[in-house]
């Protein structure tokens, strides 16, 4: 078997098992990355299917290249999720971010590794290494957090808000704690003093860098980015080629590629087609992402784990009931509501998935060893799993704690009413805005309808007079962010055939009435049988007015 | 990672230059990966190594999720009558040519097969951009693209057998058309449900997507068919509605990503072809132009096509496609093309992809009409005060009606003769021929007319109308349109517009108002 036959082997065990998965663990709503990383486990150290997959050929010179290509699609994922967490964070939305955030992601980051490493000490590991497990403990997984909180459509919530605010500081600090281990050259005496010395050059790379992005922001990316975003495939090529500029000059300056990576993606975030580029890049991340949790699924030695069991018991106790309660407490210090700052700190009880790659390049570095690696993984796992359940219970758990007085114990403050941030509801989703597309808003607007208007061209939304969204209609997560499931009616004025029949479709299983373009009339029957009961037959309706045209002019009669 | 940091600024660069040059990106992609590779230190991104095949494989698979049958509905006679002679007779001039020039069969083999099918990535972008995707004519062209998607990777399946001979072919063919049916039959029954199930969560769309593709890489590994069999039977598997509207979307990016390294591979492992491998591809080259369009005007005569879209059909169809790169990757790969052959394919494909836009033209193809066409039909006899219908498709038989039951004098232009048989038949003055020539418009007295009516879908068609029929004390001239900077162009032209976006928005918002009205009780209730 030839290499590149061996690599689609390897892939294929990895991704059939992971959809298996999570076909099979439905049921319990678990977060994607939880069940791609049990997946890895089972075709990794439980059954070996995946060892067995690469021993296609005999000496093993093959599968080495396969391996290589693997892992260097499992950074790429990891490059390219920090490069979304960059989109997402604006500078805007930096500044916004608040003093609570602020200081309560830095107090909490402070706290909880200090407390972290001396229960770390406690448990017997040596000091160096305590620092580093408490550190990874602290971390929170944003990809987690985000994805269950947008589950539950708790994003715009108080709590939500704030949770975010904090995953990214947290973000921030693991950026500059993988820098520090990136300038620590593997094979070298681990020396944090020299560390140390090292972090104010990190520091000013980073801060160059950063400089950079925010220039690069305000006066150079706007006009090509305007350019690019005319057609999908040069907007995500753009947006891939800029995120590996600041990849390529971050190793330059010493640092990782993700601080580039992530870099990169805050000098785009303000710009208009950074939603569109975030969207369409997210089911890049999602297969080369799925792919790194499978692959550190498979990779996590069992046996080290369980030789270690009351360690992970422990330090997992730690990171689901004292974190917590620690970032409630912070929060609450800081004026937040007794409730929210609760659900807050149950948001965050889980390792992140950063600490993983935080763990491995410790490892690389020599600061760690195997055994504490497969520590952090199986916490990290063994979190994620609970904090999933914990998450999607949270109102529940939270009245629990509440009534045995715990906010009172933490001294937390009671719940001001809560400022309620506006979310689309009742209103009306008109897609495409072409000539009749935009006809359709201004009637709707001028009705005093809510209307959102989407298309996929940012030029035509311009000047609509309602809130816009810019994408595919056909990307789910697009019509997920025009709450299409909360809309009163649908309006596609697309003449794009297959888009229309989709959305008809969705929106019938949503029971959301749609008011379908009818562009030709080929088209009729087949959406007629969809089941679409407003067709709106352009050609017809002109046919008509023709008519009407000569009958006024006295050349038909009426 | 320094590789892969080439590939994608190359690919940056490629689809920026493509897109400011309204060229599609294949064939950039492909040049950009040759001019990075004749750069001094720049290494070469070999299309043999592992992520180039992974790359193809994706690519084939999103062929294959194209492959949509009821896309062929209403078609498949014609497409099969003329896919499947361009197919055979530009196939085997091309494979003729290569044993003129003294290569083994095998070899012949492989370029004829490539030379035989057309690229369906830029058929489809063609005819959207040009509005023409649901007309009879652009089904016909997109069910010709399909079937010779299906063809080429038959062939595929059957060349990788070569060396067992022809059972050994025909047997790894008969595999490939059983797997593909069994698909077909399993996903028809199957997939609706698992559709349902999986439309609320993106990221289970795109792994379960994948999953597919890698199932069937594996079952092709199992039966030693190439695994680009197997990635196009995936592919087709999950085209069928709605799944397919579901997977395309999430996995467009990554198809799009993978693609863009394949290609920008390929070139980057290609070498300029010289001597007698240049002057093949020159002549192979000058085969796919000419002799595609000729077959497919000699096919479209007994599907009694318009002149006009004949000629359209076969600029449409005249290059090489994508599979015909994936063809000779794997011809390369398994060592039956030699490197400049392989390059000289290549060449072929890129150039012909990057002269069919060029080519297909408004004015290229009235230029040929104007070579071609039969003589202009009899004029009818003098006439005024009547209605002249330039167009009477399906969208436009309710207005001749409504026109007939309010003015009887009503004399109707269509390109199609069995449309003109049929109005005949009913009573109905009309004559065949494309509405916007000076010359019809002649024959049916417009100029005399009380109204001339356009139902015609091309800008360009409408406004050469107009500088012919225009003039103060002219006709009333109404046009039926869309957009509202046709609509402006129009105007200013001298016609009357009906604003198709207009009546259709009132429309809309009528339905608007009482779907709010019906829900108001319930809500209250």
């Amino acid at each position: 078997m030839n290499d590149a036959a061996i690599l689609l082997q390897t892939l294929g065990i990895m991704v059939v098992s992971a959809a298996v998965m999570m076909l099979l663990l439905k049921p319990l709503k678990l977060p994607t990355i939880v069940v791609c990383t049990v997946a890895g486990l089972l075709v990794g150290p439980i059954t070996g299917l995946l060892d067995a997959g690469q021993r296609g050929d005999a000496d093993g010179e093959v599968a080495g290249a396969v391996d290589q290509a693997i892992e260097g699609i499992s950074h790429f994922g990891i490059v390219l999720l920090l490069f979304l967490v960059g989109l997402e964070l604006s500078l805007d939305r930096l500044r916004d971010l608040g003093r609570v955030t602020l200081l309560g992601g830095v107090g909490h980051v402070i706290v909880t590794t200090t407390l972290g490493f001396l229960l770390s000490l406690l448990l017997g590991i040596p000091m160096v290494a305590a620092i580093l497990v408490a550190f990874a403990m602290t971390l929170s997984s944003t990809v987690v957090v985000i994805r269950l909180l947008e589950q539950r459509r708790e994003l715009t919530s108080l709590h939500g808000r704030i949770s975010v605010g904090v995953l990214l500081i947290e973000d921030l600090t693991v950026i500059l704690a993988l820098t520090v281990l990136a300038s620590i050259q593997p094979g070298e005496t681990p020396d944090l003093l020299a560390a140390a010395r090292r972090l104010p050059l990190a520091l000013v790379a980073t801060a160059g860098l950063l400089g950079l992005a925010i220039l690069a922001s305000r006066h150079l990316l706007a006009r090509p980015f305007g350019f690019a975003a005319r057609r999908p495939e040069t907007l995500v090529a753009w947006g891939l080629g800029w995120c590996l500029v600041f990849v390529v000059l971050a190793k330059l300056l010493g640092l990782s590629a993700e601080i580039g990576a992530f870099l990169a993606g805050i000098s785009l975030a303000q710009l208009p087609s950074a939603g569109d580029l975030n969207r369409r890049l997210h089911p890049l991340m999602n297969f080369f992402i799925a792919v790194f949790f499978v692959s550190l699924g498979a990779g996590i030695d069992l046996r080290a784990a369980t030789a270690q069991l009351p360690t992970v018991l422990v330090l997992a106790a730690f990171v689901m009931l004292a974190k917590p309660l620690l970032v409630a407490f912070l929060l609450g210090r800081l004026g937040m509501g007794g409730r929210s700052a609760m659900l807050a700190g149950l948001c965050l009880g889980q390792v992140s998935e950063f600490s993983f790659v935080f763990a491995a390049l410790a490892a690389k570095t020599g600061l760690l060893d195997e055994a504490m690696v497969g520590v952090i993984a199986a916490v990290g796992l063994l979190t994620i799993l609970l904090s999933a359940w914990v998450i999607q219970h949270a109102d529940p758990i939270e009245g629990w704690l509440a009534a045995r007085g715990v906010p009172r114990l933490l001294r937390l403050p009671p719940e001001p009413p809560a400022p309620t941030v506006p979310e689309a509801h009742g209103h009306v989703l008109v897609v495409g805005m072409n000539a009749m597309g935009r006809r359709v808003v201004d009637a709707l607007v001028a009705a005093g309808e809510q209307v959102i208007a989407i298309d996929s061209d940012l030029a035509k939304l311009r000047g609509r007079p309602c809130r816009v969204l810019h994408g595919d209609i056909d990307d789910l997560h697009l019509l997920e962010g025009a709450g299409l499931d909360r809309a009163r009616l649908v309006v596609t004025a697309l003449q794009i055939e297959p888009v229309n029949r989709l959305l008809a479709f969705r929106c019938r299983e949503r029971g959301v009435p749609c008011i379908v373009h009818a562009f030709d009339g080929s088209l009729v029957p087949d959406l007629e049988r969809l089941g679409v009961d407003h067709l709106v037959d352009s050609k017809m309706q002109g046919n008509l007015r023709v008519v009407s045209i000569l009958a006024e002019e006295g050349i038909a009669r009426p | 990672m320094t590789e892969a940091v080439l590939l994608i600024l190359a690919a940056a660069i490629a689809t920026s230059v493509a897109q400011r040059i309204r060229l599609p990106a294949i064939p950039i992609l492909v040049v950009t990966g040759a001019i990075l590779a004749a750069l001094p230190g720049v290494p070469v991104l070999d299309v043999e190594r592992p992520l180039p095949q992974l790359s193809l494989a994706f690519l084939v698979f999103a062929v294959g999720l194209e492959f949509e049958p009821s896309r062929l509905s209403g078609q498949l006679r014609g497409a099969l009558r003329m896919g499947l002679l361009q197919f055979v007779v530009v196939g085997s001039l091309g494979a003729i040519l290569v044993i003129l020039f003294g290569h083994a069969t095998i070899v012949a083999a492989y370029v004829g097969l490539g030379l035989a099918g057309s690229s369906t990535i830029i058929g489809v972008r063609l005819l959207v951009e040009r509005g023409q995707i649901f007309e009879p004519f652009g089904r016909l062209v997109l069910g010709v693209l399909l079937l010779q998607d299906l063809l080429m990777i038959l062939g595929i399946a059957g060349l990788a057998a070569v060396r067992g001979g022809p059972w050994a072919m025909v047997a790894e063919v008969g595999t490939a058309i059983l797997l593909f049916a069994v698909a077909y039959a399993i996903v028809r029954l199957v997939a609706p449900r698992v559709a349902r199930g999986i439309d609320h969560d993106p990221e289970v769309q795109i792994i379960a997507a994948l999953a597919v593709l890698f199932a069937y890489l594996s079952i092709a590994w199992h039966l030693d068919l190439p695994f680009a069999v197997g990635a196009f039977l995936a592919g087709v598997s999950l085209s069928v509605f709605p799944v397919g509207g579901m997977v395309r979307a999430p996995i467009a990016p990554i198809v799009g990503f993978f693609s863009a390294v394949f290609f920008v591979s390929l070139g980057s492992s290609l070498t300029l072809p010289v001597g007698r491998d240049l002057l093949l591809a020159l002549a192979a080259l000058g085969l796919v132009l000419v002799a595609t369009p000729l077959t497919v005007a000699v096919a479209s005569r007994g599907l009694r096509l318009p002149r006009r879209e004949a000629i359209e059909a076969g600029i449409l169809l005249g290059q090489c496609g994508e599979l015909t790169l994936v063809l000779a990757v794997l011809g390369y790969a398994q060592g039956e093309l030699a490197g400049g052959m392989f390059s000289a394919i290549s060449l072929v494909t890129v150039v012909s992809m990057m002269l069919t836009p060029l080519l297909a033209t408004d004015r290229m193809a009235w230029w040929l009409v104007g070579r071609l066409a039969p003589p202009t039909p009899a004029p009818l006899p003098p006439l005024a005060g009547h209605v002249v219908l330039l167009g009477c498709g399906r969208n436009s038989r309710m207005l001749l009606d409504l026109l007939r039951v309010s003015n009887p004098d009503v004399v109707v232009v269509d390109r199609d003769p069995g449309v003109v048989a049929a109005l005949r038949e009913d009573g109905v003055r009309a004559i065949c021929g494309e509405a916007a020539d000076p010359a019809i418009l002649d024959a049916v007295h417009a100029a005399g007319a009380r109204a001339v009516v356009s139902t015609m879908r091309r800008h360009a068609d409408n406004l050469r109308m107009l500088r012919r029929l225009h003039r103060p004390g002219g006709p009333l001239i109404l046009v039926r349109v869309f957009s509202d900077e046709h609509a402006d162009a129009l105007v200013r032209h001298g016609a009357t517009v009906v604003s198709e976006s207009e009546v259709a928005a009132a429309e809309a918002v009528l339905v608007a108002g009482s779907i709010a009205r019906a829900l108001e009780p319930a809500a209250t209730t």
